[in-house]
């Protein structure tokens, strides 16, 4: 331990040996946190302070009862606004008196009323979503999560039903597909796995449904994300200055939540697709008190493709599927329960010989309560985890053999948090997490006949545990600050084998020195870090802003993958003894405005991102069912930097938006190429989206989506060694990614014909051409000698998509 | 468009290992089945660079043996590598204490032994000495046992969307007890390198150290003697060369063999192959690249009647 501690490249204010300054933090943290409850419990039965009193309530939805999260409540006179939170709660303190309330949601009318308050009052609001009301094709109210509404930058939010406006990939809308379409994100081609925010990896990213972690967000690579759109609610993105309850990733969160389950009447959705077919179910257990999700989707590509499959390929197997289900109960006024799991796998068979399955499950309990109308809590339990598993069996030449691997990281995790509306200046959030990771890098079996051969990896465990709190401060009616900390503590635990390995030189696979098992699941090594989230917004006028942040972040678990796209069968791996947590910081600024009298939204942001201690590996690295595999890691230095700019237009009949990212992504890592800056596999300086929504009538609305992006960095031979008949690439400088792809660009078009709409049912139709003038995008170039003239040697382009995609759904709901 | 480019391929050496293998192979399967991946030859200008490299194998088999000394060309150029004719190049047999001195002609340069004899001796450690441009370079390395090729069969299958109609070589060898044997294996058509398959390289006949040490070799690589694309027709002479390799001329060879194909979604960062001759000249900052190994080799052949 004392070993890493020497080592300490962190300038953290709570790393030490003892953890005693933690726990002496810890206990101030809890020392405040009590304080602040007593004086809570003194508030509830008069005046929150000097006459005031509270306003408070849920926001939800009038047709089917879901929450409304970030739902803009403002109150005149006063000009005092706030936000529901994420279970749709809003709390308002106000002296005794009349006021007119506005609550506005995007999509849904807005609605007005007159309060009077001479005592706490407590509403329950049901808003009418335009949509359920079927007249206008124009979209009127406007407010939610966005630039001009959050004290903090870097924030992007989008909801399902604009997601199922735009273009997408063989019919079936997608939250990741849509994500890329934002400032900052990308990825390394079609059909990768994941995504890198503001030139972060793609492990970097935190992505939560309904608060449990997501190991591998893919359904058949990168083409499809795991969420099934029906039954997500709201995805929220935050690129930097996360608020203080996230912790755990260094680039970004994604919080995904689903639906509750419409409480008011059975509703039936589904869709129909040239790929696969969903279905979803929703209906209240009790009107008004509890209700119930349940959505499936399985693809049938094998079904399809089996007429042109010959021979042994007609036992070809290959689709997948998930089970999205959430429950809620609403115990009383002051309790409600959540239950919400998700169970998702693909399956690959071939041949009968080979047969690879990778899935996630996860679950998630949550418990919010009332203490009173300022004092909301919410207490989450959660599981995920993440598994594949790839057998291989032939009996060819009546000689029996078989392959048989597994793998999985499960996850366990309590988080408590508590939102405090101490007033209308402040609203203080605070509470503390715990997450149990084992991780199992995997059993390999060979049998040979009658011989069988092992190789088995034992478990992996590892704890992080954090405090935090955040307060959002009015400070002036013109500046907001949103400060918070977290204190976060990771311990590598054992009951495991501990590696130690000899220094070598860097980039050289590094020699083992000894093992030792340690059979006590107590701390191996211990790392604890303070990282402050700071943000601060300026209104320089009525809708313009400017705003600033700084956060720092941690992370614990690091993807091993050193491949283009990560595998299904990458694996997640712990810090441990020999790799140490990453650390980010990020400093950013911007600018926002909603020009007077118009409907646009246009921002600037830029920010400088330091990395330190991001994963990289040497040079034909063995990351897969290697006890040793820590000594195939680097640990370099990472920077990306960059401006991102929007025009965003969310009301009318046209709607959509363009946005620009210039940006730059590095790495430096002694021991690749000669230890300079070089490219990451995320820069690519240049990218625009454009996105373009057309509700030409109440029947038919259009969208395009454009993308264009610089090529991604690539390492290109400039010599060959012809050495035994085989011309091997040789790259003399030994410097990565100094050449690029081509550019990439892409345009996507999607009509949206409504079918009838009768009292029951309603039925659309979405038509779709993905990569409409069928341009075949480098994915990567790779080289190889010819296979009938081995003296030529050839460049060779692969297109993952190498046409348009043509697509078809049919949409139902009841 | 080609729908066929990405068959599946047990074979294919976009894989290291064969889990990443099956995976691989299964999932650019089914994106080519989906979407038409395409992949097409392209024109591209890259700079080109020189570097001066050994191409070094000397087997055990009796006669003569050469190694060559080369400027190397850049990857697209279509000319040939240049002969290095002025060195000084003398293998030694360290276990024997025995000088052999290597001298130029054509292109290579050769020590021939009589027709009888061989240099290469299992279980000897040699060393490569070149004195080149006011330097000289060291590499030593051991020549390790091969088991021999037992024996080769065909069967002739029927196009079945991943393999075209023809005829399908095995081949069998049986892993040498005791200790971790690394093997390099290759395919010959009509007695020339058949460019349509992968040289495999192998750990006792298996991937991995420890899984199959004195068994029969799995039957992926048993089978990577065939390309599905292009199987054998009836009159073809089916080769096959397996050699022994020392450890650090099998990760050489490993590595040089990712390079040869790595494209595709889970491409891996290219890396360089390793050199192994050191220059042990004080102040000199010569380099030479390429690989001096000591191999077993053993071959088998096959006419498709």
């Amino acid at each position: 331990m004392t070993r890493f501690f020497a080592k300490d490249p962190y300038p953290s204010i709570c790393r030490s040996g003892t953890h005693e300054r933690l726990r002496s933090l810890c206990f101030l943290f809890c020392a405040l946190m009590m304080f602040h409850s007593n004086r809570l419990y003194s508030q509830t039965t008069g005046p929150a302070r000097s006459g005031q009193f509270t306003f408070s309530g849920y926001l939800r939805d009038a047709v089917n009862g879901e929450t409304l999260l970030n739902a803009t409540i403002s109150i005149s006179p006063g000009g005092i606004a706030t936000q529901t939170n994420a279970y749709g709660f809003f709390s308002i303190a106000l002296a005794p008196g009349k006021y007119k309330v506005s609550f506005s949601y995007t999509g849904y009318t807005l609605l007005q009323q007159d309060i009077d308050i001479s005592k706490d009052l407590s509403l329950n609001v049901s808003l009418l979503s335009t949509a359920a009301q079927l007249q206008e094709v124009t979209i009127t109210a406007e407010k939610k999560l966005r630039r001009t509404n959050t004290v903090a930058l870097g924030i992007q939010q989008m909801d399902m039903s604009r997601i199922k406006k735009m273009p997408s990939f063989m019919g079936e809308p997608d939250v990741l597909k849509a994500l890329l379409t934002m400032p900052g994100v990308t990825s390394a081609g079609d059909g990768a796995a994941g995504f890198s925010v503001r030139g972060g990896n793609t492990d970097e990213n935190l992505i939560l449904l309904d608060e449990a972690p997501v190991f591998n967000s893919s359904h058949l690579l990168g083409f499809f994300s795991v969420f099934n759109p029906d039954a997500v609610k709201n995805v929220t993105l935050y690129k930097s200055a996360f608020p203080a309850e996230y912790g755990g990733r260094t680039s970004s969160v994604l919080d995904i939540r689903m639906k509750d389950g419409n409480n008011q009447r059975l509703s039936v959705n589904g869709g129909i697709s040239n790929i696969f077919s969903r279905i979803s179910l929703e209906a209240p257990i009790q009107k008004d008190k509890s209700s119930f999700i349940i959505a499936a989707r399985r693809s049938y590509i094998d079904f399809l493709a089996k007429p042109f499959l010959k021979g042994d390929n007609k036992n070809n197997v290959m689709y997948f599927y998930d089970l999205t289900a959430k429950a809620n109960w609403k115990l009383n006024e002051k309790n409600t329960l959540y239950l919400s799991s998700y169970i998702g796998q693909d399956v690959f068979s071939f041949g009968g010989q080979a047969n690879l399955k990778w899935g996630n499950t996860t679950g998630t309990f949550r418990w919010n309560h009332l203490f009173n109308t300022r004092l909301f809590l919410n207490t989450s339990l959660y599981y995920s985890r993440y598994n594949y598993s790839l057998l291989f069996h032939s009996t060819d030449d009546n000689i029996s053999q078989s392959y048989d691997w597994r793998s999985n990281i499960k996850t366990y995790g309590v988080k408590p948090t508590l939102t405090w509306f101490l007033n209308n200046h402040h609203q203080i959030k605070a509470g503390a997490g715990i997450i149990f990771y084992d991780f199992y890098p995997g059993q390999g079996i060979l049998s040979n006949g009658q011989v069988k051969n092992a190789v088995t990896l034992i478990d992996r465990y590892g704890t992080e545990s954090s405090l935090f709190a955040e307060d959002t401060w009015k400070i002036t009616p013109k500046i907001q600050l949103q400060a918070g900390i977290r204190l976060t503590r990771y311990d590598y635990l054992g009951h495991t084998d501990l590696y130690y390995f000899r220094d070598t030189t860097p980039g050289v696979r590094k020699p083992l020195d000894h093992t030792i098992y340690k059979d006590a699941r107590t701390p191996v090594a211990t790392w604890t870090f303070a990282e402050p989230r700071v943000s601060l917004r300026y209104e320089i006028e009525k809708n313009e802003y400017i705003k600033a942040g700084y956060s720092r972040s941690t992370q614990y678990i690091h993807l091993l993958s050193n491949t283009a796209s990560p595998t299904p069968i990458d694996l997640y791996y712990p810090s441990t003894n020999n790799i140490r947590p990453s650390l980010t910081d990020q400093f950013s600024a911007g600018w926002v405005m909603i020009p007077r009298g118009t409907q646009w939204e246009i921002s600037a942001e830029a920010f400088y991102k330091k990395m330190n201690d991001v994963l990289d590996f040497i040079d034909n690295a063995d990351l897969n069912l290697n006890p040793k595999v820590e000594g195939e890691l680097l640990q370099g230095k990472g920077k990306s930097y960059g401006i991102e700019l929007e025009v965003k237009k969310e009301i009318g009949r046209w709607q959509g938006f363009a946005n620009y990212t210039w940006s730059r992504s590095w790495r430096k890592t002694t021991g690749i190429g000669n230890g300079d800056w070089y490219r990451s596999l995320y820069d690519r300086p240049n990218i625009l989206n454009i996105s373009v929504v057309y509700s030409y009538n109440s029947k038919w609305t259009f969208s395009a989506n454009f993308n264009y992006s610089s090529g991604t960095p690539a390492t290109f031979p400039d010599t060959r060694l012809d050495i035994q008949g085989l011309s091997i690439p040789f790259n003399s400088s030994g410097n990565r990614n100094t050449y690029r792809l081509p550019a990439y660009n892409r345009l996507d078009l999607s009509a949206i014909m409504k079918g009838h709409q009768g009292k029951k049912l309603k039925q659309e139709w979405v038509f779709g051409l993905y990569n409409a003038y069928a341009r075949p995008n480098a994915y990567s170039i790779y080289f190889r000698q010819n296979k009938d003239n081995p003296s030529i040697k050839e460049a060779v382009r692969l297109s993952i998509l190498g046409t348009v995609l043509p697509s078809v759904a049919w949409n139902f709901n009841f | 468009m080609n729908f066929s480019s990405n068959k599946i391929k047990f074979s294919g050496r976009t894989l290291r290992s064969p889990r990443s293998a099956a995976a691989i192979v299964i999932l650019l399967a089914a994106i080519a089945m989906i979407l038409g991946s395409c992949e097409k030859v392209i024109p591209l200008s890259l700079p080109a660079n020189s570097l001066t490299y050994l191409d070094g194998f000397i087997t055990d088999k009796p006669g003569v043996q050469s190694v060559k000394l080369l400027k190397s060309v850049g990857y697209l150029d279509n000319g040939n590598p240049q002969p290095l004719s002025n060195a000084n190049i003398t293998l030694t047999d360290l276990t024997l204490g025995k000088d052999y001195a290597f001298g130029y002609t054509n292109g290579a340069y050769s020590y021939d032994p009589g027709s009888a004899v061989a240099i290469g001796l299992v279980g000897h450690v040699y060393r490569l000495r070149v004195n080149y441009s006011g330097a000289s370079y060291e590499a030593r390395d051991t020549l390790k046992r091969i088991p021999p090729i037992d024996s080769l069969n065909y069967t002739y299958k029927k196009d079945d969307g991943n393999k075209k109609d023809g005829y399908y070589v095995s081949f069998f060898a049986v892993d040498a007890p005791g200790a971790s044997d690394y093997y390099w294996i290759r395919a010959y058509r009509n007695g020339q390198r058949n460019g349509y398959t992968f040289d495999q390289v192998s750990i006792d006949g298996a991937y991995r150290e420890d899984t199959n040490d004195g068994l029969e070799f799995i039957y992926p690589i048993r089978q990577a003697v065939t390309a599905n694309d292009k199987p054998y027709l009836i009159g073809d002479t089916v080769g096959v060369v397996m050699r022994s390799l020392s450890k650090s001329s099998y990760d050489f060879m490993n590595i040089s063999l990712v390079q040869l194909f790595n494209g595709g979604l889970f491409a891996t960062v290219m890396a360089n192959a390793p050199a192994n001759l050191v220059n042990q000249t004080a102040g000199d900052k010569g380099r030479i690249y390429g690989w001096f190994g000591m191999v077993g080799e053993r071959e088998s052949s096959i006419i498709i009647k």
